[in-house]
């Protein structure tokens, strides 16, 4: 395989996601069946900071000129929203306006228990049933890129379906969906589609027998038949490469993660994660730590995202950005706080807060729990039945 | 004297280890009926008559492991079939040797395709696992390999009915290490004969090929 730099510049990508919007097809909730529970194609990214996330993304009002090195000069107030600058200067001009913290009271406060407290509802994946709940015509409804699996290494029962793929490189992601060069040797895609086909036939008894522990196998190639399945359309890998910087296809940092976000999102992907590490900043008081790490790290792939998914895509698309981590840190040392806040940015949101803390990084008694977080954002990807609940936070446009 | 209580005290252990019931331990003592992948073990006697032996609840397997609060530190563990999922996912690491065992080749593009596989840390270990991107991946590259080592005359004609239900058989032999079902070799003949769109026959073959090695057959172990 050849890399995707000396590729011709016109890939096909299957996207087609809004070739079935709006009618949804009763009862056809197999992975890559076409269908759609939102009104238009609708993603939910989220941003997951391994660890922890520092209330100055999410509410940096409340240590103005008392903690954390948060003065008046160093946030940007978006509404009733005030965010650090490292992570305020990732969010685009255009889209401000529809930033959002939401608060979430869960009382954990060790790092095992609040990853997978915070991506389950009941005792089923909480992602994958807002994935099945978007439905969409993505052939992967739910994907975890740059890894391969949820926080705290959980990996999902899948739900009416859908399962969450993971997605290491973008290479073979995009031949994929999109099939390779023409030659002798390497395989074209409708011949790979029904030999993968074949392969899912020859593998019933095998991965019957092993349900469990090949579960994976099962699932890939379910999801592997319907990528190739899909139709295709334009896609322009050399914009899409110097748009992010990139010069690998390896999703190995976090500015990969978010292009390959983009691919999923473009695909009709329902739900993303992609997470960041070293977020457990301990002793981190003056919040520089953490700034750095935003600025370095998480904002120049994070802004370009957001730049062409969220306020370039508006009127094709609705792409809700969520980001949030374990938990606070908490005064002074920057250690374990059992509660969080969720910065949420996206078209259907506007400038309001129900995660703003109080200078201890307490946050208001009655503030909904992590169920709370995913009724925030079934309701914020416009899902026709939410399979959590009514929404308690008051922060949609 | 003293060494008069060593030798007493190393006499007790040695007789309390002696009337440990070991089968208990090991689940030997009640377990048994037919074979199949356990049946070294199966003429042990113990079980239900009728039962099927590879099914929970037919067979008791050891002792309660009661620790602090008499809690049976097991107790949560969920009882599964004899045998059943014992398989894994080949990791990539495998790969290397796996394409050269069963084709006698490596394709050129395994060595780049480390990420699609997932990336694994130094010294640190992640059970593997598949997905759509690995799967497809494991497709291309076999198809690439299998095409190019299929240089014999017979994969210059089309698959017939015959030839493709032979050489699935044959190649299912070779790549997975054990004979296939009737079934599974039926799956392979058909997508092989059914992909009449592909003019060319040695394509259609290294179809065939890269199926068989996309299958769990090849991929898990």
């Amino acid at each position: 395989m050849k890399s995707i730099s000396r590729r011709g510049f016109l890939k096909a990508v299957g996207v087609g996601a809004g070739a079935v919007v709006g009618a949804r097809i009763p009862g056809s909730s197999l992975v890559g069946v076409a269908r759609a529970a939102t009104p238009e194609p609708t993603s939910v990214v989220c941003v997951y900071l391994d660890g922890g996330i520092n209330a100055i993304f999410t509410g940096a009002d409340a240590f103005t000129n008392t903690a954390f090195g948060v003065t008046a000069n160093n946030v940007t107030s978006m509404g009733g929203v005030v965010v650090d600058n490292a992570l305020a200067n990732a969010i685009p001009q255009g889209i401000r306006s529809r930033v959002a913290s939401v608060g979430v009271r869960h009382g954990i406060s060790d790092h095992g228990n609040a990853q997978r407290s915070l991506f389950v509802s009941g005792n089923t994946s909480a992602p994958l049933m807002l994935a099945d709940a978007i439905g969409g015509s993505g052939a992967i409804k739910a994907a975890v890129v740059g890894g391969n699996s949820l926080p705290n290494g959980v990996r999902p029962a899948p739900v009416n379906g859908v399962s969450l793929q993971p997605i290491t490189d973008m290479r073979a992601t995009i031949e994929a969906i999109a099939g390779a060069e023409s030659a002798p040797n390497l395989a074209d895609r409708g011949g790979a589609a029904k030999g993968v086909a074949a392969a899912q036939a020859m593998s019933m008894g095998v991965v019957s027998k092993h349900k469990t522990s090949l579960a994976s196998v099962e699932e890939g190639l379910a999801a592997a038949i319907a990528t190739l399945g899909k139709p295709v359309q334009p896609f322009n890998v050399a914009e899409f490469n110097q748009a992010y910087g990139l010069n690998g296809t390896n999703v190995n940092n976090f500015t990969a993660r978010m292009a390959a976000a983009e691919l999923m999102v473009r695909s009709g992907t329902s739900f993303v994660i992609a997470q960041d590490g070293g977020w457990d900043t301990h002793g981190d008081s003056s919040g520089n730590t953490v700034r750095n790490m935003v600025t370095q790290r998480i904002a120049p792939g994070l802004r370009t995202f957001l730049t062409r998914m969220v306020e370039g895509a508006a009127t094709e698309r609705n792409v809700v950005v969520a980001i949030f981590g374990d938990f606070h840190r908490s005064l002074p040392g920057s250690d374990h706080q059992a509660n969080l806040a969720a910065l949420v940015i996206g078209k259907s949101l506007k400038n309001a807060t129900t995660g703003k803390t109080d200078a201890r990084v307490g946050v208001a008694p009655n503030t909904p729990g992590i169920a709370g977080l995913w009724q925030l954002l079934a309701a914020a990807a416009r899902v026709d039945q939410s399979p959590f609940g009514a929404n308690p936070h008051d922060v949609l446009a | 004297m003293r060494a008069l209580i060593f030798t007493t005290v190393v006499s007790l252990l040695v007789a309390a280890c002696a009337f440990e019931d070991t089968d208990s331990l090991t689940g030997r003592r009640a377990r048994g009926g037919a074979g199949g992948e356990d049946g070294d073990e199966a003429s042990a006697g113990g079980a239900t008559p009728g039962a099927d032996p590879t099914q929970p609840g037919s067979c008791k397997e050891g002792l309660a492991h009661p620790g602090f609060a008499n809690v049976d530190f097991v107790g949560d563990r969920k009882p599964g079939a004899i045998g059943a999922d014992r398989r894994r996912v080949k990791p990539y690491s495998a790969l290397r040797s796996e394409f050269q065992r069963a084709l006698g080749a490596v394709p050129a593009g395994l060595a780049t395709s480390v990420a699609a596989y997932g990336d694994v840390p130094a010294r640190w270990y992640q059970e593997p696992t598949a997905g759509a991107v690995s799967l497809y991946t494991t497709y291309t590259l076999a198809f690439t390999a299998c095409y190019d080592t299929m240089t014999a005359p017979a994969f210059a004609e089309a698959p017939t009915a015959a030839s493709a239900s032979t050489e699935c058989a044959k190649m299912q032999r070779k790549l997975w290490q054990r004979s296939a079902t009737p079934d599974e070799t039926k799956a392979c003949a058909d997508f092989t004969v059914g992909l009449a769109d592909e003019p060319a026959p040695r394509r259609r073959w290294a179809h065939a090929c890269a199926s068989i090695m996309t299958a769990a057959g090849f991929t898990t172990y």
